[in-house]
């Protein structure tokens, strides 16, 4: 009986001297992978520009109806995004969405992308419906691999009316 | 109808598709044989309501025999011939062709409106290759201005001519073209201006493309996300179905029907169903903001918001006070035509049994009651269909412009006159110059020498000799100023025409004027024998219903108020009291007892007709001695402003019920969204007052009030209100093809006929009585005298204001006022199409645009009565007459 006893207690104490795995969150934070699929973000070009088109492909990849968007057309004097469509209205809400990344995988632009961001926690059913500003990458964050300029407008070919 | 095409018609060839074998009429196309039999052949520039272009090569197949490959969409079937559709030859130049049509294409699908149902897509899924061997430059367009309602991106068409072939065959307009050459060939109008036909909207459809998109609809939704409505246009008496897109219960978009493909509707864009720009853009009003949304109590004060419950009651209340007091014929009713048929059954229900009055009527806009009579004369004799054209030899059209009245009768019409399937005449004052053009004859005439004019050819046509005499002949002429030719011809396609309709427009008969010239068309038709239909058309969206269901002075559900059947089948439907057996005032009586003050309270139903009325001063005055006012409407107008309780109602996207257009068809208007706020159904409404005075309807859902209604009719209608829904169970049901109508014209012909001749007794029946010999000295002058031009009117559909003239889209497009003169009266003025001129009446000056063209009769002008501010009601018996004077320096 006794032996069973210090048996038990040898795995106890080996187990105290093994590196733990859990982390003492918040003070300290784990190093995610690459991949890792947390908060949505909406990606710019380096001029500013979003890189969103407001197709709504997203919207309709998505497996949990998480998105809906409404475009509109931009206007010369404060162009949006290049070309002639933007998303007005860009909204998911967090409680629907499962992070599978469909929205990433579908979006012709690049333009949405799953972030690292995984502190989602809230008090409101609103507050888990992110809009445009929730997402949008801030310009002074920079924008990483995605920095390249945005195609504007080609010139019409030469003749053509 | 001409030979060589039904015989045409009669042989048929055997050939094979794919390995099946078929039979079919010669002359078919291969691509339309494969279709039959459920083989889709790719295409692009075919169309099966245009002509053949054979530019887009996509349609290639294999024929045994022929060395190279053949277009299916131009190669008719020969006997025996073998087809392949799908052979390694035939796919392997079906990539080729997607090679070079997409080599210049820019592949912007994620921003381009046709995506997700873009023929384009759907081929490069199936022949496209997935990268591209063009190293070059994609070849780019600027974005011209080209029209308000449809948008322009010259990069992606495929140059197919579809839009400019709709253009010049069906709009009859020739403005689209294909500009420059070879690689720089781009689509246009020429001058750069907007395709300004009524009809423009349906090349939206007709791009195979994302070439021509809708402007109202530009980035409201992703197709894939809208919601298809099956329902029926509200604004004319063509009566089109059509599908509502929506999103949110909101109209994005309104198309002809769709098609089913595999399990799912889509756009259908091979469709031969055209409809109007007012269907397609205007029917976008139903999130208006100035929507009434809470029901009103004005007790002199400021109108503040009540319940439901207050203001039922405060509606009741006064309605019973003055039946108490003043007796039941102090109450009147009046519905508008644009009210479902459940609606209007249910008012006269209302008005009859629970109130106790006939006073009920849907013709507000009329200003007297001779004109009523008309009214009553020409719905009562009306019998004709155009549903099937193939049955009919010959059409004679009597003032009516139907272009701008029921725009698709009218497209209808001129396709079948084009295709010569049809003989198209034209009489009388004023023609629809648009119809003119594929007409095999018209004359014209002063508007008081019309009714010698149908008596002279009513004569003509009932003598013996197969040639028209000189006597008459030339009588006709005098009275029209025609050729001899035109008259010989006019006459002899009448006499020859084995079947025929004459349709003719009741918004352009006047006064005393108007019995007799329906008289006159009723003795013309039973003169040309019992193949002979009458069609009136009545420009409101549910006229039909409203006669129809007994919402008329004169009529009863199903019959005429002189039926005692009829009453007593209503008195055990309806129980308790008796009813009064008897005609009521019509609706321009009503106005006038109500200005006498013998009519002291009034409930309306839609205040669209009223507002149309010539002299809105007579009705505003008659309102305004009312004692009591109930309105239920959808928008606010003069007369909810008047009325003593406002009840928000439903607009057409918000109900269910039925509507019954100009030719008799009954459709199916589907629900799509709830009212705004409070806003409520019209036939709860209508129950809740009845139960409020007393009288509780037995009706648990609006499937009950169809089918009571639908007994009345003889024989009564099969179907439930539930199986005419394009989704109901009853899929099979013929009349459910009125909202799918590609089969429309061969399933529902026999079944409809009886359904339409139980509210429209022969003429042959009631009118045999009739005096033959017309009595001419008895008809006044109804021109006045003196020097000038006589001034006719008629409205036209794109001047409606209480709800079409509402929508964001058609609204800023009304055309600016105009006037139409004759050629001859234009070169005497010296003026041209789009030059100003000055209208002078009496003291009246007027600025308007002038149009030259063949529709009014030479010595007369006329004007679209909803858009130019003119007294016209001042001349209900005597036609104005006004002269001209062409204002130098301004174009408008
Ligand atoms: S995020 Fe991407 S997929 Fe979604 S609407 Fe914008 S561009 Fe389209
Ligand atoms: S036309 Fe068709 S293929 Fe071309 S961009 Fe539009 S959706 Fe894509
Ligand atoms: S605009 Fe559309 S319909 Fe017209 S030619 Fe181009 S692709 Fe065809
Ligand atoms: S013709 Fe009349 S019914 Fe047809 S779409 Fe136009 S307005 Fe509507
Ligand atoms: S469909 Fe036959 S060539 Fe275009």
């Amino acid at each position: 009986m006794l032996l069973e006893f210090l048996k038990g207690l040898a795995v106890t104490f080996r187990h105290i001297f093994k590196p733990h795995i859990t982390v003492l969150y918040p003070e300290q934070k784990r190093v995610d992978a690459p991949i890792f699929r947390g908060k949505h973000k909406l990606n710019r070009y380096a001029d500013g520009q979003e890189r969103c088109v407001g197709c709504a492909l997203c919207a309709s990849a998505c497996p949990s109806e998480a998105i809906y968007l409404e475009a509109a057309e931009n206007t010369p004097e404060h162009p949006v995004s290049p070309g002639e469509r933007y998303a007005e209205l860009y909204q998911i809400n967090l409680l629907r969405c499962i992070f599978c990344g469909y929205c990433e995988e579908a979006c012709p632009e690049n333009a949405i992308v799953l972030g690292p961001e995984y502190e989602l926690a809230g008090t409101r059913r609103e507050e888990f419906v992110m809009n445009k500003e929730d997402m949008l990458v801030k310009p002074e964050e920079g924008f990483g691999e995605y920095d390249v300029e945005a195609v504007h407008e080609l010139p019409a070919t030469e003749g053509l009316p | 109808m001409p030979d060589a095409a039904t015989t045409q018609k009669t042989s048929n060839v055997t050939l094979t598709i794919d390995g099946r074998s078929l039979t079919v009429p010669e002359g078919t196309m291969i691509i339309e044989a494969a279709k039959s039999i459920g083989i889709y052949i790719p295409h692009y520039c075919y169309h099966p309501a245009l002509s053949i272009a054979g530019s887009c090569r996509l349609c290639l197949v294999e024929i045994k025999g022929m060395p190279k490959l053949q277009i299916a969409c131009s190669i008719p079937v020969k006997e025996g011939m073998e087809v392949f559709t799908n052979t390694e030859e035939v796919k392997d130049a079906r990539i080729g062709m997607m090679e070079f049509l997409l080599a210049n294409h820019p592949l912007d699908c994620p921003v381009c409106d046709r995506g997700g149902e873009c023929m384009l897509q759907r081929f490069s899924v199936d022949y496209g290759i997935a990268h591209t061997r063009f190293m070059d430059q994609k070849r780019r367009f600027r974005k011209p201005q080209f029209d308000p309602l449809i948008d322009i991106e010259r990069n992606r068409c495929i140059l197919c001519t579809r839009c400019v072939r709709f253009c010049d065959e069906i709009a009859g307009e020739h403005v689209m073209g294909v500009f420059n050459r070879g690689e720089q060939n781009y689509i246009g109008t020429y001058g750069d201006g907007p395709v300004s036909n009524i009809f423009s909207g349906n090349v939206i459809d007709l791009c195979p493309v994302g070439t021509l998109t809708s402007k109202p609809f530009r980035f409201q939704a992703r197709v894939w996300e809208l919601h298809q409505l099956q329902t029926t246009c509200p604004y004319c008496a063509s009566g089109c179905p059509v599908t509502c897109w929506t999103r949110d219960g909101k109209v994005c978009r309104t198309t002809p029907p769709i098609r089913k493909d595999k399990g799912k509707y889509v756009l259908d864009e091979d469709t031969t169903e055209f409809i109007c720009n007012q269907g397609r853009f205007g029917l976008d009003i139903g999130h208006h903001a100035e929507r009434l949304r809470h029901p009103i109590i004005r007790n002199n004060g400021p109108d503040a918001p009540v319940t439901w419950d207050e203001a039922i009651q405060a509606a009741a209340q006064g309605l019973r006070r003055i039946r108490n007091e003043h007796g039941p014929q102090a109450v009147a009713f009046l519905a508008s035509p644009s009210a479902t048929c459940e609606e209007l059954y249910l008012f006269q229900r209302l008005a009859r049994s629970v109130i106790g009055t006939n006073n009920i009527d849907w013709r507000g806009h009329l200003a007297s009651p001779d004109i009523a009579a008309a009214f009553s004369l020409a719905m009562s004799t009306a019998n004709g269909m155009l549903d099937d054209l193939s049955e009919i030899e010959c059409v004679l059209v009597l003032n009516c412009d139907l272009l701008h009245e029921a725009p698709v009768t009218a497209l209808k019409l001129r396709e079948a006159a084009r295709k010569a399937n049809i003989e198209l005449l034209l009489l009388g004052h004023h023609i629809d110059s648009w119809l003119a053009t594929h007409a095999k004859a018209y004359l014209q005439c002063l508007p008081d020498q019309e009714h010698a004019l149908i008596y002279a050819l009513d004569q003509a046509i009932a003598k013996a000799e197969p040639e028209p005499t000189s006597a008459d002949v030339d009588t006709i002429r005098e009275l029209s100023g025609a050729g001899k030719e035109t008259v010989e011809s006019l006459i002899t396609s009448l006499r020859s025409a084995g079947s025929g309709v004459i349709v003719y427009g009741v918004s352009e008969i006047w006064s005393h004027l108007a019995s007799t010239v329906v008289d006159d068309l009723v003795a013309l038709r039973n003169t040309l024998g019992p193949q002979w239909a009458l069609l009136p058309v009545n420009p409101e969206r549910n006229a039909s219903g409203a006669f129809a269901t007994g919402c008329q002075s004169d009529r009863l559900p199903g019959s005429g108020c002189d039926n005692q059947k009829t009453w007593e089948k209503l008195e055990s439907l309806w129980g308790k009291v008796p009813l009064v057996r008897a005609a009521g005032l019509s609706a321009p009586d009503i106005l006038e007892q109500a200005s006498l003050g013998e009519i002291k309270g009034l409930v309306v139903l839609g205040s669209d007709a009223l507002l149309r009325h010539p002299k809105p001063e007579r009705v505003n005055q008659a309102l305004k001695t009312l004692e009591h006012l109930v309105v239920i409407d959808v928008f606010p107008s003069s007369t909810t402003e008047q009325a003593h309780v406002v009840l928000p109602g439903a607009l057409f996207t918000e109900k269910d019920g039925t509507y019954i257009d100009a030719e008799g068809r009954l459709a199916r208007l589907c629900k799509g969204d709830d009212p705004p706020e409070d806003a409520r159904d019209n036939w709860q409404i209508l129950g809740e007052l009845a139960k409020a005075l007393g009288t509780e309807f037995p009706y648990q859902r609006l499937d009950d009030v169809f089918a009571e209604l639908m007994n009345l009719l003889h024989p009564p209608c099969p179907f439930t209100l539930e199986e005419l829904a394009p989704e109901g169970p009853g899929a099979e049901c013929p009349i459910r093809c009125i909202t799918k109508p590609s089969d429309r014209f061969h399933v529902l012909a026999g079944k409809y006929h009886a359904l339409a001749s139980s509210f429209r007794p022969t003429c042959h029946v009631r009118f045999a009585e009739l005096p033959t010999a017309h009595a001419e000295e008895k008809i006044p002058p109804t021109v006045e005298s003196g020097p000038g031009l006589i001034l006719t009117w008629a409205p036209i559909l794109q001047g409606r204001d209480h709800w079409g003239g509402r929508s964001p889209t058609m609204a800023p497009l009304r055309p600016s006022p105009y006037i139409e003169i004759h050629p001859s009266n234009a070169k005497e003025l010296a003026v041209q199409t789009g030059d100003a001129v000055e209208l002078r009446m009496g003291e009246l000056r007027l600025l308007l645009r002038a149009i030259v063209c063949a529709g009014p009769a030479p010595g007369t002008v006329h004007v679209a009565s909803n858009l130019v501010d003119l007294p016209l009601g001042d001349y209900l018996t005597r036609l104005p007459r006004v002269q001209l004077k062409k204002v130098e320096g301004k174009q408008t």
